[in-house]
């Protein structure tokens, strides 16, 4: 699941651009973080592929209420809304610009802006996934554990904190 | 240096007596924004080849992506499969992520997949 092509516009801003080649759009951030457009995104973050790590997080859990930290080319809730059905996606980011730019998603995608670190919701989630870094190696203990005591309590009973890119549910 | 005729003995002393040939691994060779993404994509008999020092590659190999060495990948994050898991019947999954500098180097030890 992909966002259609032709609602991506290129870009050239002050803190991300976006370029097409082959068709195929990437959103890029300087530092070696880009996006691609590619079907790969939400299926492997939402643990739907052959990845036994990451798919363990989700066995036997189902979620319908959804919080997202980290926007990005709006790849993660487009997939929550497309594949999985939520009926609640909000999505916490602190770009401005990319907020501005990203004017494609449809409700019941709700962009927040704000800090997915020290975000504080106004409602519980059955998931909260956060994909904020491009390292497994970034997400620090200290990270994890200020994001665990931060939302804990934003948790419908069952729910989850998950870290695809650390493999982990805090 | 091409060696003439006749040869001497000092020619075959010259030879690098401990060369070891360049291990070839199938590679998902489509760079990708975070290593997760390179892990199990689909590779066949016909899928890219890249060469490296050893079976084991390690941070700081060097690769190419010819047997000869006349070229190397851009830079970016990449998968392979690993040689002992490789069965090519059109159904192999990448199984290691790596990532390479714009040398082609391994800036890292390649990493399991998850």
């Amino acid at each position: 699941m992909k966002i259609e092509e032709s609602k991506i516009k290129k870009h050239s801003g002050t803190s991300f651009s976006v370029t097409k080649t082959d068709g195929i759009s990437k959103i890029d951030f300087g530092d070696g973080k880009w996006i691609e457009n590619r079907d790969y995104y939400g299926k492997v973050l939402f643990g739907d592929c052959k990845c036994p790590g990451i798919k363990a997080l989700y066995d036997g859990f189902s979620f319908d209420k959804i919080l997202i930290g980290g926007l990005g080319l709006g790849l993660l809730p487009e997939y929550a809304k497309s594949v999985k059905n939520c009926s609640v996606i909000d999505v916490i980011e602190n770009n401005q610009e990319l907020i501005d730019y990203i004017d494609f998603l449809e409700s019941p995608i709700n962009i927040v802006k704000g800090d997915a670190l020290s975000y504080t919701p106004s409602k519980k989630y059955d998931l909260i996934l956060i994909d904020l870094w491009w390292e497994k190696e970034d997400i620090t203990q200290e990270i994890q554990d200020n994001i665990k005591n931060n939302y804990n309590s934003y948790l419908e009973t069952g729910g989850k904190i998950i870290l695809p890119l650390a493999e982990k549910e805090l | 240096m091409p060696i003439a005729y006749p040869y001497k003995f000092s020619d075959w002393y010259s030879y690098d007596k401990d060369c070891s040939p360049r291990v070839g691994k199938y590679v998902y060779d489509t760079a990708v924004p975070k290593g997760l993404f390179a892990c199990a994509q689909t590779l066949t008999n016909s899928s890219t080849i890249w060469y490296f020092p050893d079976a084991s590659p390690a941070s700081g190999d060097q690769v190419y992506t010819s047997a000869t060495g006349s070229g190397t990948p851009s830079a970016g994050k990449y998968g392979y499969i690993n040689l002992a898991n490789f069965v090519g019947d059109g159904e192999d999954e990448t199984d290691y992520h790596f990532e390479v500098n714009s040398s082609g180097v391994l800036t890292a030890n390649p990493s399991a997949c998850p």
